[in-house]
């Protein structure tokens, strides 16, 4: 009894030493965190207490070895020295893992210790904050902030307006392209045929390749291929469609509109575009099984196998055409393979219409809480100084980047990515390149590809043309909100059941869709558009 | 036929049995092959589809980055920590709860076992829970990844079942002999119980090794996560499609895929290494002729 | 195992309790007290976030600050158009897994007790446990590639036949069958280990009894096997029972497609895709105490059950 008693104590002291040590290791960190910011700095030179800023920095989990974590790395650094010392302000970056970036927000929030300044993609987040008053007004602070203003500029800013105060700081997004078409510039040499400049051609495109198999893929040959509709992948089948919608009134194209990814299958001529592609289907020219390959590997693997003949996905994207990935790979498995970039569907006015993204990237805002607003502002007006954007985008010539022909070209070494792999999340103000005109952003952003600058000059400036964003309202769509999960679901079940179902059948099943889209919010939702929209108009 | 030939004897039904097992054994085993090989593959195969039980265009990339880097090995040490000290807390929490709720002369038993019951079901929800942490100070610190969870009511019921099941006449005599409550537990009740200690040990150590979830909101010192954390983040950095993808120099560089794969294998290795380990507490009989009547 | 341990030595007489009552038992207070402790410190007072069912909650405001709005959250739910829909999807799913899934592990772990070659009766539970380990998300690119219709490995096989391919992923119907079975796969080997260990607690000597009666394999299982782990079973199934109105997200998720979303949006994805989680606390409160009240009936009602039929129950 003794001895077991003894060991009994001995195991429990263990285990409580051990649970010290771990807690030790936590604490040791903790202590360090809070005794440099709340104490003043005492070793500054100037006997004024330092501000603390705390900034949110998104840690997607992929710092090199060596490179130090998102909180305290070479930038961090760079930052305070260039932008902290001079200003007495302590910077202290708050990590936010990426993908959960919103629930963790919320977190932060919540418990009334947020960051100064933060940020977020999600609009449901945004009109909840600014519902609920959570943000601080920034109308009047951004005068403060003439560089940052001049940056951004009206159009961008007044995204960020709600109810007529400015409550987010959009990014800048100097490129907007979104999508374009590609095609086998090899099979259509071999068949001896032009490049498709209308979707009737593009249509005789894909039955030469279906027929013919110039890639010699025994039946499996794919003429267009896309993968699932939800607007996750990189792919995506609205190329064409959108071709098919007709004019209509601004009314109209305001209340038909949707503002989150939804497919507008009220829109006139949608369905004529939904039923182009359902040909395709009854023809065996797309890939049956695309509702199926949700996270878009399989899309992946078959352009990479060379099964693919066409298909419209993003422009300029690393999942293309980022070293090792798929064209790389495809030139591997199958030599002198080759993708161009195409536009040929036309629509009734003669022009490539084609959805682009607005001109804004991931919202910033600086909560209620924050008794650093001004500093916040601060900090975004120094970022947004053309040098000290330059620098925090490409980092230090020689180091990180080389010059060619006056546009930064990444140096891809390990030792230039141990001090340079977050940047895009730290100059957060603008979204790419920016280097003053769409041409120049242009073939900065191709220099990024290596082999590859070609088809990403062409493809963005194929996705550029004719582009068209969606109207935008001054406030909200409370609808929208209400319904916008429940309407995307369903618009894209009408869309993908359309698709697959058979001729006879489409119009009777996507009509019966829509019927049923209407009633569960859609009806609401374009009321409500319209009704916003004649308010607008007064 | 004498009874020790007749359990040597191999019968047709021992036949049949075996081919059973034998074909769950292999519908189990070959998806698991396939993901070591897509962890060993080159991106090229992976990306053309071509993996399927063997690896092709071996590439030890994968496994590189996990073990090449100091700072996985850190986390991989500290997460073996970790799940060590929450399993052996968890353990012992268990048991001197569910030990006294086997009694029926505990006063309040049934109210205890139904206010435990009700957490399975009823909870604050992240927001309470995390200001609970924050006020406790346990942010950043692992102690935020052992106590919120340390006993889950789920084993706890398990255990407080298999204790019952000893027979009260193993207890009887032992307390006739004077001894405590907390000497019966250590002499008879728990060595008594080691298939069933085992068992939610297993259970306890899987959860914690496994489980990222907490950490990624109560920790946000990258250092400290558990190594779990750490993969999940490589490998799902790569799949948020972000609006910001124009950044064609800062793609990863490793498939994705290959990494996911090798995450598995490391979630997976420890308990192979331990499960075979534990399996000698799953011995058969420790009742037999304990007590007869 | 020593099994002469109940026969210790006995204690000093200096060392005998006195006295009677409560204070005999102090010591099995005492046990209790850090995990009470522990359950009202952790569990109980976050708990207080259940309240945010009942209110307007703003995450600026906390709970104390939110506006009461009774039961409007409730309402805003049942009216939802697709409440009924995926509150049938989550019922059925969890009832057919509870049909098929349930005893697989059951059946299982009698078969590993029949094994007599030890080595492939260790080598069986290790494998069989693999499963377990796979993230959903990875079994759903398994599933893609043995089951989709152009190109998946069965249908290359039927097709090769001459049928036409079976829409195992694109067809609701044949879609329950892919989302149970591999639900089976992934969870059968792991669920055998709880079996396992109350095997072990079965006394051998009935076995020997039967073999002297002349019971057969079949027989011995059903009548001192499977009641040797009864009160296991009941145990589990009550505890699954009270789980009948949740369902993870994963599974669902990436088994699912639009095509299937008759069956497959539960409530765990419909939370999820409606950014309950992330905009609208109040409303995925109101769902969660939903499926809480449900769990609870459920485990109530099979727990009282369980008590008549004489068995244990969990409390």
């Amino acid at each position: 009894m003794q001895a077991k008693q003894k060991k009994w104590f001995a195991t429990s002291a263990a285990v409580m030493l051990l649970a010290s040590v771990l807690s030790a290791c936590g604490n040791s960190n903790d202590n360090n965190k809070s005794s440099a910011s709340s104490s003043p700095d005492s070793t500054a030179g100037t006997s004024k207490e330092k501000i603390t800023l705390k900034v949110e920095v998104f840690d997607r989990g992929n710092a090199p070895a060596g490179a130090g974590p998102v909180t305290d790395n070479f930038w961090t650094q760079w930052i305070q020295k260039n932008f902290g010392d001079p200003n007495n302000i302590k910077m202290e970056f708050v990590p936010v893992p990426r993908n959960q970036e919103v629930d963790k927000l919320n977190v932060l929030m919540a418990t009334g210790d947020a960051p100064d300044l933060v940020f977020t993609y999600d609009m449901n987040t945004i009109y909840n904050y600014v519902k609920d008053g959570g943000l601080t007004d920034l109308t009047s602070l951004i005068e403060n902030a003439p560089n940052l203003k001049q940056f951004l500029g009206d159009e961008v800013l007044n995204y960020g307006v709600f109810e007529g105060k400015q409550y987010t700081i959009p990014a800048k997004r100097p490129l907007q392209y979104a999508h374009t078409a590609y095609i086998r510039k090899d099979w259509l040499d071999k068949l001896g045929l032009p490049v498709p400049t209308t979707t009737e051609q593009f249509y005789e495109t894909l039955k030469a390749f279906k027929e013919k198999d110039p890639g010699q893929t025994g039946g499996k040959v794919i003429p267009y291929d896309f993968s699932s509709v939800d607007g996750t992948a990189i792919t995506s089948p609205f190329l064409p469609v959108s071709s098919f919608v007709k004019n209509m009134s601004e009314e109209d194209n305001y209340a038909l509109s949707s503002s989150s990814s939804i497919p507008e299958i009220t829109k006139p001529g949608f369905k004529d575009g939904v039923q182009f592609l359902n040909k395709l289907n009854q023809e065996g020219l797309i890939n049956p099984d695309f509702a199926l390959d949700k996270d878009g590997k399989q899309f992946e693997s078959d352009v990479a196998n060379g099964y693919v003949g066409a298909f419209t996905g993003l422009a300029a994207h690393a999942n293309l055409m980022g070293p090792g990935k798929v064209f790389d790979t495809l030139k591997q498995n199958v030599p002198g393979a080759e993708y161009i970039s195409i536009d040929p569907f036309v629509n009734e006015d003669g022009k490539t219409a084609k959805g682009i993204y607005d001109p804004i990237g991931i919202h910033m805002m600086i909560p209620k809480t924050s008794k650093h607003a001004a500093e916040a502002m601060k900090y975004l007006d120094w970022m947004a100084k053309s040098d000290v954007l330059f620098t925090l985008q490409n980092g230090i010539e020689g180091q990180h980047y080389t010059l060619e022909n006056g546009y930064p070209k990444a140096l891809t070494t390990d030792e230039a990515k141990k001090t340079f792999y977050n940047n895009s999340d730290i100059a957060m103000i603008v979204n790419g390149r920016d280097f003053g005109s769409v041409d120049k952003d242009i073939e900065a952003t191709a220099y990024q590809f290596p082999g590859y600058e070609e088809i990403a000059k062409q493809s963005i400036q194929n996705a550029l043309k004719d582009g068209y964003t969606n109207p935008r309202f001054d406030r909200p769509i409370e609808s929208e909100i209400k319904y916008g999960t429940t309407l995307k679901a369903k618009a894209i079940e009408i869309v993908v059941k359309s698709i697959l179902a058979k001729s006879d059948q489409f119009s009777q099943l996507y009509d019966a869709g829509v019927a049923e889209y209407l009633k569960i919010g859609g009806q609401a939702v374009e009321d409500e558009r319209r009704a916003v929209y004649k308010e607008m108009k007064q | 036929m004498t009874n020790e030939a007749k359990l040597k004897r191999v019968r047709p039904s021992d036949i049949v049995i075996m081919i059973i097992v034998g074909a769950a054994m292999l519908i189990c085993l070959v998806p698991f092959l396939h993901i070591i090989a897509v962890s060993l593959s080159s991106k090229q195969e992976i990306i053309s589809d071509r993996v399927t039980i063997f690896p092709r265009g071996w590439d030890w990339e994968s496994y590189k980055i996990v073990f090449s880097d100091s700072r996985m090995l850190r986390s991989m040490g500290l997460t073996i920590i970790l799940t060590t000290v929450f399993t052996i807390v968890s353990m012992v929490m268990s048991i001197c709860a569910a030990y006294p709720l086997t009694k029926t002369q505990l006063k309040g038993r049934s109210f205890f076992m139904m206010i435990i019951v009700f957490t399975m079901f009823f909870s604050g929800g992240l927001i309470p829970e995390y200001l609970l942490v924050k006020q406790l100070g346990l942010l950043d610190n692992m102690l935020s990844l052992i106590l919120p969870g340390m006993i889950s009511a789920f084993n706890l019921i398990i255990l407080r079942s298999f204790f019952t099941s000893i027979p009260a006449s193993l207890e009887e005599s032992a307390y006739l002999d004077g001894s405590s409550h907390l000497g019966t537990l250590i002499r008879i009740v728990l060595p008594l119980s080691l298939p069933v200690l085992a068992t939610l040990s297993l259970f306890y150590a899987v959860s914690r090794w496994n489980g990222f979830m907490d950490a990624l909101f109560y920790i946000s010192n990258s250092e400290m996560y558990p190594i779990q954390l750490k993969l999940y983040q490589v490998v799902m950095n790569s799949m948020v499609t972000d609006l910001t993808a124009q950044e064609g120099a800062a793609a990863t560089d490793v498939v994705p895929e290959g990494l996911k794969a090798a995450s598995i294998m490391f979630a997976t290795a420890p308990i192979l290494i331990v499960y075979p380990w534990l399996q000698r507490y799953f011995v058969s009989g420790v009742m037999v002729g304990a007590v007869k009547g | 195992m020593d099994r002469s341990l109940a026969q210790s030595k006995p204690l000093p007489a200096a060392k005998r309790r006195p006295a009677t009552g409560i204070w005999k038992d102090y010591q099995l207070y005492l046990l209790m007290l850090l995990p009470i402790a522990y359950f009202i410190l952790f569990k109980y007072i976050p708990m207080y976030g259940a309240a945010i069912a009942f209110q307007d909650y703003s995450i600026f405001k906390g709970v104390t600050g939110s506006e009461w709005i009774g039961f409007e959250n409730f309402q805003e739910l049942f009216k939802m158009s697709q409440f009924y829909d995926v509150v049938r999807n989550t019922l059925m799913l969890n009832l057919l897994d509870l049909i098929f899934s349930f005893p697989a592990p059951i059946f299982l772990a009698l078969l590993l007790n029949e094994l007599r070659v030890l080595w492939f009766k260790k080598t069986a539970q290790t494998l069989l446990y693999l499963p377990h380990f796979i993230s959903w998300i990875i079994i759903g690119g398994l599933v893609y590639q043995m089951f989709s219709n152009k190109g998946g490995l069965i249908n290359n096989v039927v097709t090769s036949l001459g049928f036409d391919s079976i829409p195992f992923l694109t067809e609701k119907n044949h879609w329950l069958f892919v989302y149970l079975g591999t639900g089976i796969w992934q969870s059968a080997g792991w669920g055998t280990i709880i079996y396992l260990a109350a095997l072990t607690g079965i006394n051998r000597d009935l076995y020997e009894a039967a073999d002297v009666d002349g019971a057969g394999r079949l027989k011995k299982m059903w009548h001192i096997t499977l009641p040797g782990i009864r009160p296991t079973i009941v145990v589990m199934l009550i505890m699954q029972l009270g789980h009948i109105m949740t369902i993870g997200f994963e599974r669902p998720f990436v088994m699912g497609n639009t095509l299937v979303m008759d069956y497959a949006e539960v409530i765990s994805t419909f939370v999820y895709k409606a950014g309950l989680q992330s905009a609208q606390f109040s409303l995925a409160t109101a769902m969660g105490l939903f499926q809480a009240l449900v769990g609870l009936f459920f485990v109530i009602l099979s727990n009282t059950i369980a008590k008549k039929f004489g068995e244990q129950g969990i409390w």
